[in-house]
């Protein structure tokens, strides 16, 4: 039976509950998300229509979506630690001569043993700087991998030791790039004043 | 030195003879040192060879080797070498625009020469220019295809990256390929550039001699070709620069925006290295975005969960990395025994307050979801207006939730 014999009413968007839970949680659907991704997209009117009644804009950039509330563009801690593990993943691929964007999304993805975020002291005060509490580096690295995987940012499988990059964490290449922009303008303005 | 003239097959042959060494020469650009060449001569010479000495002047005579200024000379393959082995590999270097401006210029000499053998009524002359000019584009449009080619090569070595340089080497070399070549040759090519303007003097100068020589009937024949020869050129030398554009502009773009990239890593990390975290912006979403909403949205919307059909509570996503906490006091089993044991009439998050002091907002939040999902079995009640709660030393505005008849009025 297809989706839109079941969709009877506004109120009853295949797939509703699910869908809501996932973006609510602050999770970014994409491709990689399976059915709620082919809920979402097949019914993203509808699911924008009525998402915007609760106050969420319902975001859709590259092939993925997530939600945002209207009027709040306050930050939060979390948001600020996925940067600077993804800003660190960049810096160590551009130091190996790699082609940053394409190895950071590569399908092959990293093994998370490997990851470059504790192996020097400059990454790790990085690392411990963003923490703010004392936690074992195994520990904060997983604790972040498994919230990263939650809100659809990276696929990380534990057991097989594997963690990838998904287009979502194209929002902190934007971010970081918005970053510069800004900090580009604070200097040239200082200079202009000096 | 003095000049020494060798037939063509036995610069060839020598060639031949020495190819090993030769070829060591070509994928080593700078040159060796006089004591370097010998030993690679040493090294590479059979055994019935003559001596190592012997074959580095012989070398230099045939003028397959060029000596350089230096105080220390440098020995290297000689140009028309080098440019044969890269025809041969197929490795050809793009062309400096001042090479093709050396050839524009022949062309404007070609055209005087043509210019004025006219002014002579010279058919011997005229056909003698015509055919050097017809060398002339022959040549340009060799060396415009070779360019291409010579782009296109240096391209796909960036991407290969196998000589591991750094993004930023690789950026500053994509940028030396277009300002060197691809920007002059643009200009150059332009309707106003040094080419359009030779090109179009070229098709004056053709028009007119075969105005002039129309009863000659090879020269007739050679304007005409001369004349296709050009427009072939024009379009040849356009479609060259393109596809080497073609080529060159997505990487030298991906180069820019990766280049982007690592001076924001670097103002990140200088943030971070001065303590300015709390600057970094970010974006709400996760639990934040769940802590505001489920608050403000539960007061405004209060059956919001059964409108959405929430049946289990939603994953939090644990932001302040406490870890999981395995003993949370709030979870499904322990909200329910607390709905069960407060008396009617009760507010529910001020109950919660009491039984638990020190619950933080997420707790308390999740609870509330909790409650929101079975509010049918215990009569919950949203009402309109909010009020304030103390949570961990912090005033936190939300929705007023009891348990019991209590209505909105």
């Amino acid at each position: 039976m297809s989706d839109e014999l079941v969709t009877s009413s506004v109120f009853d968007i295949p797939g509703k509950a699910q869908v809501f839970q996932a973006l609510v949680s602050g999770m970014h659907l994409s491709i990689h998300s399976g059915e709620l991704f082919h809920y979402l997209s097949n019914h993203a009117d509808a699911y924008q229509t009525e998402l915007a009644t609760l106050g969420y804009e319902l975001v859709h950039e590259f092939d993925y979506y997530y939600l945002q509330p209207f009027d709040d563009d306050r930050s939060n801690d979390y948001s600020k630690r996925c940067l600077v593990f993804i800003t660190i993943m960049i810096e160590s691929i551009a130091n190996s001569a790699q082609d940053i964007v394409e190895t950071l999304f590569s399908e092959r993805g990293f093994e998370c043993d490997q990851l470059p975020h504790f192996t020097t002291e400059r990454y790790r005060n990085y690392m411990q700087n963003m923490q703010g509490k004392d936690m074992g580096e195994d520990r904060q690295l997983r604790t972040l991998l498994n919230n990263m995987h939650r809100s659809g940012f990276i696929e990380y499988r534990e057991a097989d030791n594997f963690m990838r990059f998904l287009t979502p964490s194209h929002r902190f290449l934007q971010l970081s790039q918005e970053i510069l922009e800004q900090h580009t303008k604070q200097t040239v303005a200082s200079e202009a004043k000096s | 030195m003095a000049f020494r003239y060798y037939k063509p097959k036995d610069r060839i042959n020598k060639l031949s003879d020495y190819f090993e060494l030769l070829d060591t020469l070509f994928h080593y650009e700078r040159g060796f040192t006089e004591t370097e060449f010998l030993s690679k001569i040493q090294a590479t010479k059979g055994t019935a060879a003559p001596d190592s000495a012997y074959i580095f002047q012989q070398l230099l005579n045939y003028r397959l080797v060029d000596e350089s200024n230096d105080f220390e000379p440098l020995y290297s393959l000689s140009l028309p070498y080098r440019e044969f082995l890269e025809y041969l590999y197929q490795e050809s270097q793009p062309v400096n625009s001042a090479i093709i401006q050396g050839y524009i210029t022949t062309l404007e000499n070609r055209i005087d020469d043509l210019k004025k053998a006219y002014d002579e009524n010279s058919e011997a002359l005229t056909l003698r220019f015509l055919k050097r000019l017809e060398r002339e584009i022959n040549n340009i449009a060799q060396t415009s295809s070779r360019n291409r080619l010579g782009v296109i090569n240096e391209v796909r070595k960036l991407k290969l990256n196998d000589d591991n340089l750094s993004y930023k080497e690789r950026l500053s070399e994509a940028n030396r390929l277009w300002d060197e070549y691809l920007e002059p040759l643009r200009e150059m090519i332009s309707p106003q550039g040094s080419f359009g303007l030779i090109t179009d003097r070229l098709k004056q100068i053709l028009t007119v001699g075969e105005a002039k020589f129309t009863s000659q009937t090879e020269l007739r024949q050679l304007f005409k070709q001369g004349r296709a020869m050009r427009i072939q050129l024009n379009e040849q030398t356009r479609l060259d620069l393109n596809e080497a554009q073609q080529e060159l502009m997505p990487l030298r773009e991906k180069l820019t925006q990766e280049s982007r990239l690592m001076d924001a890593a670097g103002v990140i990390f200088g943030q971070i290295e001065q303590g300015k975290l709390a600057e970094l912006p970010g974006f709400p979403y996760g639990r934040l975005l769940k802590r505001e909403r489920h608050i403000g949205l539960a007061g405004l919307r209060g059956y919001m969960a059964e409108l959405w059909s929430l049946t289990t509570e939603p994953e939090s996503i644990l932001l302040s990395d406490t870890a999981h906490t395995e003993s949370a006091p709030l979870e499904t089993e322990s909200v329910l025994r607390l709905l069960n044991e407060m008396p009617s009439n009760s507010n529910v998050i001020d109950y919660f307050l009491e039984q638990h002091q020190h619950l933080t907002a997420n707790e308390v939040l999740r609870a509330v979801s909790i409650v929101c999902l079975h509010q049918q079995d215990h009569a919950i009640h949203i009402r309109h207006e909010q009020q304030d709660y103390q949570l961990a030393g912090q005033t936190w505005r939300g929705i007023s939730i009891y348990k019991g008849e209590i209505t909105d009025e």
